[in-house]
């Protein structure tokens, strides 16, 4: 069973919202996961930060729907940044070729 | 140690690194593959199945948008299934593909750098169209094929890698092996779609068939009532026995239409089996029709005038097709309140219907039921095997040629005004639900149209402006 949970929080008085995946990002949980961000997508002004201090892996397909989501938001002229990204996923992000495209706080 | 030998040992040592990493990405590739794999065999779901496939390739590759496209039932068409990291402003709904493109995409070797489209570089083809000029405006820039068995399942449309290198020999051959899986997995999932919808049709012809059928034997009660009173009045010597005999023959004459009606029914199949087609004269079949119904009409006191301009026979099936114009005749007569006119003329068209025949009747819509054109079939009209040959025969546009139509129109009237209106403007696709649609639509309607498209024609209804109804059957000549 996954243990993968998903804690949403706004800031900046619902600017921004704080996302805080926590468990394995695998590919099922990537699709609960990209329901829940979709849904917060969906309201125009809204930047997005990922705190990913509690995930402890991550899968192909959740790296495509970052990278999806970093791309989506970037052509409607608003933000993503990951924060807290662990060295084994970093390790991922860049063995992908993918370590300039995020932008990581 | 010397500086040759010492040259020797670095070389060995950039050998043996690059061995390592070659097999590192070559188990990186099978992981990949096997996991993916594992992934989409486990669902039939063609919506989830391309968002895990979308972003089993993004995060793989290290591509940022992904749309999938996948074969539809409209012959030429592909459906889109799901984007990834396109935004909000990516509305391409469908595109359309030609047989030119599928013959050029079969000749590339994918993936296919959407340039070599543009500007038509390798083969002077030249794409044209919205569809194409909003993939290359959302950042697309490569697409791959879905083949299976030689068939076009799908298109899938990417980006390029977000670190703006090109595809290596690794990506290329983990691309290859991902498509296939991708393909194998998109067909299955386009199949079950097919069969699940196709199964719920069926059941949904089911209950249509069943309630025309109780009806029918609902109908039957009346001369066997009749034939009973009869039999006890003989045997009683109550009445004139002439008088009674009468009774009695003209309800075993309505019991035997009623019992071969009945059977004919039972021998409609949803797939349109069992039909015997001849040359039939329809001419002939309205005017049994109208004998059949004459009781009705001479009760509400009705004109009815035939008007019949063509004598040419069509290849029906003829006990069906009766079954139809006495369901249609029927229904125009049902509606009609005492002392109105019904017109029914016969003619022939030379083109096919229009806009002006009102709504089309149609038990099975259109949909995007997947029947997985293939490359070769797209465009072709002939296909009609299996399931997906009988949807595309739904489909299949067949306006052209002559046909002979079939005109029933009465003047409406009186109280049963509302009831026309709730046939003029039914909408079979409007509703989910096939009971609403037996309550709204009649079961006999249902049937009619089911044996008239299995005709390969139309049934259409709309409201004329003396407030009555005009049916309209057009059976290919």
């Amino acid at each position: 069973m996954s243990d993968f949970q998903i804690k949403v929080r706004e800031k900046d008085k619902g600017k921004s919202c704080l996302v805080v995946p926590s468990g394995r990002l695998d590919s099922l949980s990537a699709l609960d996961m990209e329901d829940e961000l979709t849904k917060l997508m969906r309201r125009k002004s809204i930047d997005l930060k990922i705190d990913m201090k509690d995930l402890s892996f991550i899968s192909e397909e959740g790296m495509g729907l970052l990278l999806g989501i970093q791309s989506s938001l970037r052509s409607e002229g608003r933000s993503v940044v990951f924060m807290n990204v662990p060295g084994k996923i970093d390790a991922k992000i860049k063995m992908i070729g993918a370590g300039s495209y995020f932008v990581c706080a | 140690m010397s500086k040759e030998t010492e040259d020797r040992g670095y070389k060995n040592a950039d050998a043996l690194n690059e061995l390592r990493e070659e097999l590192r990405e070559s188990d990186y590739m099978l992981k990949s593959v096997l996991e993916l794999s594992e992934k989409l065999i486990s669902t039939l779901d063609i919506k989830r199945l391309a968002r895990l496939f979308a972003m089993s390739i993004a995060g793989n590759l290290g591509v940022n948008r992904v749309s999938v496209f996948v074969a539809s039932a409209v012959g030429g068409s592909l459906r889109s299934i799901y984007s990834l990291g396109t935004g909000s402003d990516f509305d391409l709904k469908s595109i359309n593909v030609n047989n030119l493109f599928i013959k050029w995409l079969r000749e590339e070797t994918p993936p296919v750098h959407i340039d070599t489209i543009y500007t038509g570089k390798s083969s002077g083809l030249l794409v044209k169209g919205k569809w194409f000029e909003k993939i290359v405006k959302s950042g697309f820039a490569y697409l791959f094929p879905l083949q299976f068995d030689g068939n076009l399942k799908g298109l899938i449309f990417f980006s390029g890698k977000v670190n703006g290198k090109g595809f290596d020999k690794n990506d290329g051959e983990l691309l290859k092996i991902l498509m296939r899986i991708g393909a194998a997995a998109v067909k299955n999932a386009l199949d079950f779609e097919l069969l699940s919808k196709s199964s719920v049709k069926r059941n949904s012809f089911s209950e249509v068939k069943s309630e025309l059928t109780s009806r029918r034997s609902f109908e039957l009660n009346t001369p066997l009532t009749v034939l009973k009173s009869t039999l006890c009045s003989v045997e009683s010597d109550a009445v004139s026995e002439s008088l009674m005999l009468d009774m009695a023959r003209d309800a075993v004459k309505h019991l035997e239409s009623g019992i071969n009606e009945l059977a004919n029914i039972a021998e409609i199949e949803f797939d349109g089996t069992g039909l015997q087609f001849r040359m039939t004269d329809i001419s002939t079949i309205v005017e049994e029709c109208l004998r059949n119904i004459l009781p009705e009409i001479e009760e509400k006191r009705i004109s009815v005038t035939f008007d019949e301009k063509v004598f040419r026979e069509v290849r029906a099936d003829r006990s069906k097709i009766k079954i139809a114009v006495e369901e249609i005749i029927g229904s125009a007569v049902k509606f009609m309140a005492g002392g109105g006119d019904l017109k029914i003329a016969l003619s022939i068209y030379q083109t096919g219907p229009n806009e002006m025949e009102g709504i089309e009747l149609r038990y099975y819509d259109s949909g995007d039921a997947g029947a997985m054109p293939s490359g070769k079939d797209i465009g072709s009209k002939n296909k009609t095997d299996g399931i997906s040959g009988f949807l595309e025969k739904q489909l299949r546009d067949i306006t052209a040629g002559e046909w002979i139509v079939l005109r029933v129109k009465n003047s409406g009237g009186g109280t049963e005004e509302e009831k026309v209106d709730e046939t003029v403007k039914l909408s079979p696709k409007r509703s989910n639900s096939s009971e609403r649609r037996v309550e709204r639509m009649g079961a006999g309607l249902f049937i009619s149209q089911k044996i008239i498209a299995e005709h390969d024609g139309k049934l259409y209804c709309r409201g004329t402006e003396d407030g009555g109804t005009e049916f309209s059957v057009w059976l290919p000549a």
